[in-house]
């Protein structure tokens, strides 16, 4: 059986396909971002469980593991020789030198917790079919979902320098058993006549015999098997700028921030050096090195805005309404005002931003000049709302309009339900975002200028700010508690320090106060707390499971007997774990008696009453008379 | 859960003094923000997490930090995730006064069944196993005192009131009272307040109302000082004349020493430019 090999489809009309196919260029302004967008959308879309995990890495494939290479270098030959623009020179030019290199930089999009592109591949309708041979079509596993395989697909194309992207799919095979597998190709050139003097177009698939995909994982080369469910997309030839990690992670955390603060998703990009995920979404919103790479783009509003609606998204000063719209559904409205906010908002779907406007529902949104300064995010409340935005959404997933609607009656509702959402949701704004103050208020901004420091007195905080509008200072760590040294008094019995004035044969020695105490007579000392060292804990293991014994190692300070007492960390106050039994020692009145010696390591096994795993503390004291019978 | 110094887990955790790590400190630098006007608070941290096993665990989101904030005087308390390795939380207004406690943890977000880095004490027989929520680092804890009585440390001596007998559009200035006040009619009252609260506002309102007050005022004290000396604005706002070298009485300019005095207010018309521009 011969190898899976590259195949261009007949031209048998002749028809010419320049280099420039519209779906590409599409992308062409913007390939990083919308190639990490429009990949994101659509894993979104085939989540199995959440968070859905997308890795981004550049792999430097050996020539000679590159699917069909003889192929595509022949493709690229014709081509080259028939194209007569500048542009198509330079591109097969350089693709040329791309295909003859020793190793080529392919982008790896893999995504995991997703379904995969379910097949058989060869079946009209299905995922895996949609996306490799569809036009025009959206499939989509629901009408609320924020993705499609309609003419996002190409972005991966635009960061090809060969216009090639393979696919490889592990799925549910729907009959039981073990997932199935799929992989297939596809290249974009431009129209030629092969070695054989046949005409063919542009579009090219590697596979099996018939433009069909490889199905059995035999055939599909190694370095595409995939172990877990879920689909992974190569960009053969990858465009690997300097900044493309960053410019993709710019992407990703501008538009999926809702999505990861919310964990239904997750992002790794060039092999872990950004690791994107609700822990670290907020610094890398604010990350130098990304905001360059987006500045460098053209597009650092666009992260700045982000980080603004993120804000929005976490704040507790946020307020949320709702809009209930006829004919669209529920909206929900988040708004957060601060001075230097932008006065914008924007809308999201499925976790992923689309677009700050209604322009073309009469609301762009621009201008809110009486408004306090304030950021929103307006979101589907409900699947209806979700149901129409999504059909009012451009292929860029980036404007709303209801152009997109075939039938005139349904295009007319949902302009006009649109249009009242746009009245809706600027009136909400003003209401929310005006300044409602009544008779008097104080000018702090003149404060600088002016100060009265004796009205409320000097500030006492030395670490704080001299700011008049903010006040900013570095609160103290709290003490860590110094270790308890025990007294050492002289006499049968020691006495605790006393304060007092005069003397005593019996005082304790070394506390604050120059008194000896009164309270050294008698047979019963007193307990000294001695301090523990290193307090660890371990659960062993149970035959019956339940968490009654706790082995205990500790470092006393200080030799000879000494009583152990342990508690239970509470919700507010420690409770007292009595010791029903110990290893060695005495137990006596739910605490355990040991003998110790300063600085030697102490083990025991002491077993509870009652079964508890959580957190314990252990103090000690020195053991008196009253501590054993 | 009340964590203290000496609480101890029956798992590994990393925490001052307790080793249960071969190395490594975890702590969260905090920084305070309060603005006195708003009573808005804002927390900007930096989390130093140097134990590399937990640091993994962060950076992957398989384990959460955050801080246990407690506020005995508003009740409040609260579990609060933050974001790594630094970031910014607000509170709202009134949330939080007077003692604040606040007590760095980092918890697991999903089980870890045998988990052995390497750098667990032995004493705890690695591998490991714990369960999603189990704490595993505990940082020093901080004390804030939050609230208006401690920080302020100088309060205006102007304000901005309503008055129905100034006309619609017009602002009027009354020195004879403790603070400077400023007279609006009300949609001007509104609509000056609106301002305040957008971030290009000041900088207008410096140019076409406080400049303007700051002129009257320096008007009114040349032409009748002694009538002011007892109200409270009269110290502050001479003092900062006499720091200036200006002397309302012989000055030649008062457009000029206004000017002097809020720090030649014009300049900022530039930043309104740059930024409708953008």
């Amino acid at each position: 059986m011969s190898l899976p090999a590259l195949e261009f489809l007949h031209n048998e009309a002749g028809e010419k396909e320049g280099l420039g196919e519209a779906g590409i260029e599409t992308f062409r302004d913007t390939p990083y971002a919308s190639c990490a967008r429009e990949a994101g959308q659509n894993s979104r879309d085939a989540s199995e469980a959440l968070p859905v995990r997308m890795t981004f890495n550049v792999i430097r494939l050996p020539r000679e593991q590159f699917p069909a290479i003889e192929q595509l270098s022949a493709a690229l030959d014709a081509c080259r020789k028939e194209g007569d623009g500048e542009k198509e020179r330079d591109f097969f030019e350089n693709a040329t030198r791309i295909v003859n290199a020793e190793t080529i930089p392919v982008l790896e999009i893999a995504d995991y917790n997703t379904k995969g592109l379910s097949g058989p591949p060869g079946k009209e309708g299905t995922p895996f079919h949609s996306l490799l041979k569809g036009s025009g079509v959206s499939k989509k596993e629901s009408e609320t979902s924020g993705g499609s395989f309609g003419i996002g697909k190409n972005a991966s194309f635009a960061v090809s320098d060969l216009q090639m992207v393979l696919y490889s799919t592990r799925y549910a095979n729907g009959v039981g058993g073990d997932d199935a597998c799929a992989a297939q190709g596809k290249v974009k050139l431009m129209s030629h006549t092969d070695a054989d003097g046949e005409a063919r177009r542009m579009t090219g698939y590697w596979g099996e015999a018939g433009f069909q995909a490889i199905t059995d994982p035999q055939r599909i080369p190694t370095w595409m098997h995939r172990s877990k469910r879920g689909t992974s997309i190569y960009c053969m030839g990858f465009r690997d700028a300097q900044d493309w990690a960053e410019r993709m992670t710019s992407s990703l955390v501008t538009n999926f921030f809702a999505a990861v603060h919310g964990e239904e998703m997750e992002f790794e990009v060039d092999a872990g050096r950004f690791l994107i995920n609700r822990n670290t979404i907020e610094a890398l919103l604010a990350d130098g090195a990304i905001r360059e790479a987006t500045e460098s783009a053209g597009h650092v509003s666009e992260i700045e805005f982000a980080a603004q609606l993120y804000r929005c998204l976490v704040s507790p000063n946020s307020e949320t309404k709702g809009i209930d719209v006829p004919g669209l559904g529920k909206m929900s409205v988040r708004v957060l005002i601060d001075v230097g906010l932008p006065r914008r908002l924007a809308f999201i779907r499925n976790g992923m931003l689309i677009t700050d406007n209604l322009q073309h529902f009469g609301h762009r949104f621009a201008r809110f000049p009486g408004s306090l300064d304030f950021v929103a995010l307006v979101q589907p409340g409900d699947d209806e709302a979700r149901k129409l935005l999504k059909q009012l959404e451009n292929p860029a997933h980036s404007e709303l309009s209801a152009q997109r609607i075939p039938d005139p009656s349904k295009r007319s509702a949902a302009d006009k339900a649109m249009k009242t959402l746009g009245k809706k949701l600027r009136e909400l704004i003003r209401s929310t975002t005006r300044m409602q103050v009544e008779g008097t208020v104080i000018i702090d901004e003149l404060a600088q200028f002016f100060a009265d420091p004796g009205i409320t007195g000097p500030q006492t905080d030395e670490n704080a700010e001299r700011s008049p509008e903010t006040h900013t200072f570095t609160p103290p760590k709290v003490g860590t508690r110094k270790p308890v040294r025990p007294a050492r008094g002289h006499g049968d019995e020691g006495g605790r320090p006393g304060t007092g004035a005069g003397g005593g044969d019996r005082g304790g020695g070394t506390g604050v106060g120059a008194g000896g105490g009164s309270g050294g007579s008698g047979k019963h000392g007193r307990a000294t707390p001695v301090q523990l060292r290193e307090v660890r804990n371990v659960i062993p293991p149970s035959a019956e499971g339940s968490a009654r014994s706790r082995i205990i190692h500790f470092t006393p300070d200080s030799d000879g007997e000494i009583r152990v007492a342990i508690h239970a960390t509470g919700l507010n106050t420690a409770e007292a774990l009595p010791i029903g039994n110990a290893d060695f020692g005495t137990v006596f009145t739910g605490t355990v008696t040991l003998p110790v010696r300063a600085g030697v390591r102490q083990r025991v096994l002491v077993t509870f009453a009652e079964p508890y795993d959580g957190p314990i503390e252990v103090s000690a004291v020195t053991a008196g008379e009253d501590t054993a019978p | 859960m009340r964590i203290n110094d000496a609480t101890r887990f029956p798992h590994p955790v990393l925490s001052l003094g307790g080793n249960d790590f071969i190395s490594g400190e975890f702590d969260v630098r905090l920084e305070v923000q309060e603005r006195p006007a708003s009573g808005a608070l804002a927390f900007r941290h930096q989390v130093v997490l140097t134990e590399p096993a937990i640091a993994e665990l962060v950076e992957n989101g398989r384990a959460a930090v955050g801080c246990f904030i407690r506020c005995n005087d508003t009740y409040h308390s609260e579990l609060r995730e933050l974001g790594w390795p630094g970031g910014t939380s607000d509170f709202p207004p009134g949330s939080l006064l007077n003692r604040v406690t606040v007590r760095p943890l980092i918890w697991l977000k999903e089980p870890l069944p045998t988990w052995d880095p390497g750098t667990i004490h032995p004493e705890f027989a690695p591998p490991v196993s714990m369960e999603r929520g189990s704490v595993i680092a505990i940082g020093p804890e901080y004390v804030l005192s939050v609230g208006m009585a401690k920080f302020t440390p100088m309060e205006s001596i102007f304000e901005l009131s309503t008055s129905d007998d100034v006309p619609e559009g017009q602002v009027r200035i009354d020195p004879d009272a403790e603070r400077i006040v400023i007279l609006v009619d009300r949609p001007l009252f509104e609509t000056i307040n609106t301002l305040r609260g957008q971030a290009l506002g000041p900088s207008v309102l410096m140019n076409g109302v406080y400049l303007p007050a700051v002129i009257e005022v320096l008007d009114a004290l040349r032409t009748d000082e002694g009538t002011y000396s007892s109200r409270r604005w009269f110290q502050p706002f001479t003092a900062k004349c006499d720091a200036k070298g200006i002397d309302p009485k012989n000055t030649r300019s008062l457009l000029e020493a206004a000017q002097t005095l809020l720090g030649s207010p014009a300049r900022q018309l530039a930043r309104v430019v740059e930024e409708g521009e953008q």
